[in-house]
């Protein structure tokens, strides 16, 4: 999310498949598509070590049973906020 | 392409990221079992949770012991604010006090009720796609009501007080 003052230059290989999937919007700026792209996973591969540092702290792995009704309300909060956003949309007022 | 506020497609069009308040983290630190967990949550879903700026000075400022929130606020994701944050919890905070006399209270003891800090983490979370999450509603309610696109989640799984409704570590 947050944008780094230091860049590297890389070079990498794109399957072509990926990279013709993409919107124009995304290829037109493929560094900062990359950028974001990887921020992303650098984000959850911290989310991931934590939880694994957490489980190995109490000894097991979360239960379902744990993580159930916090699961609800996450996905309970991103469906209101759809609903939201889409009755927000010019689109939905219009129908 | 440009996203809301001429910005470019940014992570939370890619995935889902939610927006803490100083309420929330405050929770947190008195509730780490449940914390820790949502956090799990997060991360099982492959969703982001954030924290602003004025987030951190704030919980720093109130926490008895910087050790413990530290050790959340690490957890969190950071994001700057931007100048368009700043100007848009402007915006927020003079709606809310013009709409404070219909409910007998003075603008100015609406505007300094909500304080700065919870208009720029409304700003923030409506820039990142709406989700707030708080430990106490309220000021992001006036907020929501004085026009910010936001969706107001109570972490009421993190409050002490409602501790019992969730099973304990």
């Amino acid at each position: 999310m947050a944008q780094s003052s230091h860049a590297i230059k890389k070079s990498v290989t794109i399957d072509a498949d990926v990279l013709s999937a993409l919107d124009p919007e995304r290829t037109a700026n493929l560094s900062a598509t990359v950028n974001e792209s990887l921020r992303l996973v650098a984000v959850l591969d911290k989310e991931r070590r934590l939880v694994e540092s957490w489980e190995a702290e109490q000894g097991r792995p979360f239960t379902d049973e744990e993580l159930r009704p916090y699961i609800e309300l996450i996905l309970t909060a991103e469906v209101r906020n759809g609903v939201r956003t889409r009755s927000a949309s010019p689109s939905a007022k219009a129908s | 392409m440009a996203g809301p506020r001429g910005r470019r497609r940014r992570l939370h069009d890619i995935t889902v990221v939610a927006t803490v308040d100083t309420g929330w983290v405050v929770a947190a630190e008195e509730n780490v079992t449940a914390a820790r967990r949502l956090i799990a949550a997060f991360a099982h879903l492959g969703r982001m949770l954030v924290v602003p700026p004025i987030v951190v000075v704030e919980a720093r400022q109130r926490s008895a012991s910087l050790g413990a929130v530290d050790d959340i606020l690490a957890q969190l994701e950071g994001e700057p604010h931007t100048p368009a944050d700043g100007r848009r919890a402007s915006d927020l905070l003079r709606e809310a006090g013009k709409q404070a006399p219909a409910q007998g209270i003075l603008p100015s003891t609406r505007i300094h009720t909500i304080g700065t800090a919870d208009a720029l983490v409304a700003a923030m979370a409506e820039r990142l796609g709406g989700i707030v999450y708080t430990a106490d509603p309220q000021h992001m309610e006036w907020l929501r009501d004085a026009g910010a696109q936001i969706t107001v989640q109570p972490g009421s799984r993190l409050s002490a007080r409602h501790n019992g409704r969730s099973p304990s570590a």
